[in-house]
């Protein structure tokens, strides 16, 4: 009777570990680096910048304003955004009459929200935090910033504060509560879509945004 | 699956006769060494984490079956179907049958390595489907019929002029043009809709983490989240090797395999995906199937030595640092993974009776070895491999099948001529008289046509210290 693959697979991979011994794990611990929020955002801005990103820094009392002075640099004419985030209601709760005119929101019919990403000149979100070592936003899209906001738009605006940044991966997965339930998806986004598939020249705005924009608030 | 047009030796020289390709070759491989040395300059660091890439894959691979039943049950858990496959054909099968159950059309299709090392594309073509390869080096290659000359930059062997006039044939409306931003332009415009169009995306996945049940994924392009997360079905083809035992592994893992692939500090995107959408989430595919891919891995896996052929995380840099692959490209290995690494895993995956010349095409410099992120043994393994050819009771398929009569003949004549004194003073003085008369035909062919014959001389080394004494000085 033959076995099924998951068996064969298995029993075969059994019969070579019998006796193998596991080597010890204790040389991907991450180390604590003692960084100083300065210093964080100091790395994380110098490698985002590097990967293409736009950072802005800016006080957490004005950041609405940065919005505001983006949209207008940025010659925006719709913003997608969530209304059911924080950021979301300070957004729409903001007097700032700029803001009514180009906010757009998911509506919840799949068709009509697909021509809205297709149409809408930024989208922009929260984060879960980042990563100073890395250069690295931390995404967890979820039902209120669904994943395609940070894909489709040309343009992706992410506001962070400086208390969500990690200094290493290995902190973040840590002390970021990773484990053990992982969210439907989780991105790690350092900046534009690039490729460079094309003799090794490098060319933005590809498959994913084409600007990314970080707003980092302290 | 057997080349069977697979002519190594010629395969070389037509990659060395080939000016265009090799100039291509040398900026680019030139140009992703230099990256790499810039991102890892540190040394100590570097080592460091070297040693802990080694030592988390060794770990995988030691608990390599226990890890494969938590992958697959922390995956049901979240919602993912887990499918085995002990060979490409069942690998193919599993994935015509998620076809069918779904009577999908189009498909889309992210980089993946496996899937070109199951012929996946071959097969769905041959039954009725149409995958649209959707990473731009995929894409070039795909409008070019050719596979893959490089793991990671898979359209490395043609220039920009090449490209274009590839676009401009077989793209409709695409204009002739060198540009390579407008080329990417072109490439985006005719993918962005096939995304949203596509019932199934096909990706293959960097690892899996075990303790969560979650496929990862490195991408820059964004065309990896596209196929990930537009359809509606997402098929993950991955090497049952690639799991990983915990998300704390990954950290250095990660690093390691940007660094060395790109050298890039991180990649633009890396896709951490733990489940289908959930109830309430906007998009996300409605079905995730990942099927593990066995094709000769149980195996390698066996030996205790072939095993670490198994750590690789398919970064390419050993391929980037190898002076054979810089000059003949991929294309000449004629199997899907080319350089040191394939001069290791081919002759395992295809068997030596196929590909016994393949693991000769190296000078063991070690150059690979230094770079590989997770300390591949390479010339050792080449070294083993080598010795696999020869032996009657080897464990590689095909081994034993290089030893030859005359080769074993020359050997055993020669340890008999060095083993005595007379044998050898005769035999170099005849060579001395008839020496340069050896004719430069059959084994000796392939040496002389590209060497100058050493003058061999009078006296041996013997008669010389006896005439004239040893000066310890």
């Amino acid at each position: 009777m033959s076995k099924n693959p998951r068996t064969l697979i298995l029993e075969g991979l059994r019969r070579s570990t019998k006796e193998v011994a596991v080597p010890t794990n204790h040389c991907n611990h991450w180390k604590e680096k003692g960084w100083s929020k300065e210093k964080k955002i100091e790395t994380l801005k110098a490698h985002l910048e590097s990967a293409r990103s736009e950072v802005i820094l800016t006080s957490r009392r004005s950041k609405l304003q940065t919005l505001a002075n983006l949209i207008e640099r940025k010659k925006l004419q719709s913003l997608l955004y969530s209304s059911q985030v924080d950021l979301g209601k300070e957004i729409l709760n903001h007097p700032n009459p700029g803001f009514s005119d180009i906010l757009r929101e998911y509506s919840g019919n799949e068709e009509v929200d697909r021509s809205l990403l297709f149409e809408v000149d930024a989208s922009v979100t929260t984060a879960k935090g980042a990563i100073a070592e890395n250069g690295a936003i931390i995404l967890w899209p979820d039902k209120n910033e669904p994943r395609m906001m940070s894909l489709v738009p040309p343009v992706h605006i992410i506001m962070l504060d400086v208390e969500q940044i990690f200094e290493s991966f290995g902190q973040a997965i840590q002390e970021g509560n990773w484990s053990p339930k992982m969210p439907t998806n989780a991105v790690l986004v350092s900046g534009p879509s690039r490729t460079a598939d094309i003799e090794l020249i490098l060319a933005f705005g590809v498959h994913g945004p084409k600007e990314v924009i970080v707003v980092i608030t302290k | 699956m057997q080349n069977r047009n697979f002519d190594f030796q010629d395969n070389v020289r037509k990659a060395l006769g080939n000016k265009q390709l090799r100039s291509n070759l040398k900026f680019a491989m030139a140009t992703m060494v230099e990256k790499r040395g810039e991102l890892f300059k540190n040394s100590t660091q570097l080592e460091e984490l070297r040693e802990a890439g080694s030592r988390i894959r060794q770990r995988s691979l030691a608990k390599l079956p226990d890890l494969l039943e938590q992958l697959e049950e922390k995956c049901l858990e979240n919602g993912i179907t887990v499918h085995w496959a002990t060979t490409a054909s069942e690998a193919n099968q599993a994935v015509l049958e998620i076809l069918h159950q779904h009577k999908a059309q189009k498909i889309v299709k992210g980089k993946s390595m496996v899937s070109e090392e199951i012929h996946l594309n071959h097969f769905l073509e041959e039954n009725g489907f149409s995958p649209l390869e959707t990473d731009l080096g995929e894409f070039i290659i795909q409008l070019a019929k050719e596979p893959p000359s490089h793991i990671i930059v898979p359209a490395i062997h043609k220039n920009r002029a090449e490209i274009a006039k590839l676009f401009h044939h077989n793209l409709q409306g695409a204009p002739y043009t060198e540009n390579v931003e407008e080329l990417n332009a072109i490439a985006r415009e005719t993918l962005r809709k096939k995304f949203f169009e596509a019932d199934v995306g096909i990706s293959g996945a960097n690892m899996a983490i075990a303790e969560t049940g979650t496929l990862c994924l490195v991408e820059n392009e964004g065309n990896g989240r596209m196929c990930t997360t537009l359809p509606p079905v997402h098929i993950a083809l991955m090497g049952i090797e690639k799991v990983i035992e915990k998300l704390s592994d990954l950290p250095p893992l990660f690093e390691l395999l940007t660094g060395s692939a790109t050298g890039q500090r991180m990649t633009t995107y890396f896709n951490l995906i733990s489940s289908p959408r959930k109830q309430g989430e906007k998009d996300g595919p409605k079905e995730i199937h990942l099927i593990l891919i066995d094709n000769g891995r149980t195996k390698i896996h066996a030996d205790p030595e072939l095993r670490n052929t198994l750590k690789c995380i398919r970064c390419g840099t050993c391929l980037n640092h190898c002076p054979v692959y810089t000059r003949i490209g991929g294309h000449a290995y004629g199997y899907i993974y080319p350089g040191p690494i394939g001069k290791i895993l081919t002759p395992q995956m295809e068997g030596l009776e196929n590909t016994g010349g393949i693991p000769e095409a190296s000078s063991l410099c070690n150059a690979c070895e230094t770079v590989c992120p997770v300390k591949i043994p390479i010339p050792n393994l080449i070294r083993r491999i080598r010795a696999e050819g020869q032996m009657t009771n080897g464990v590689v398929q095909g081994h034993g099948t290089k030893k030859n009569l005359m080769e074993t003949s020359v050997w055993k004549g020669w340890t008999l001529v060095n083993n005595h004194p007379s044998m050898t003073t005769f035999g170099v003085k005849v060579a001395h008289h008839l020496g340069a008369a050896i004719p430069k035909t059959g084994p000796l062919k392939a040496w002389c046509t590209e060497r100058t014959l050493p003058k061999f001389p009078k006296q041996t080394l013997q008669e010389l210290v006896k005439k004239e004494g040893l000066d310890h000085e």
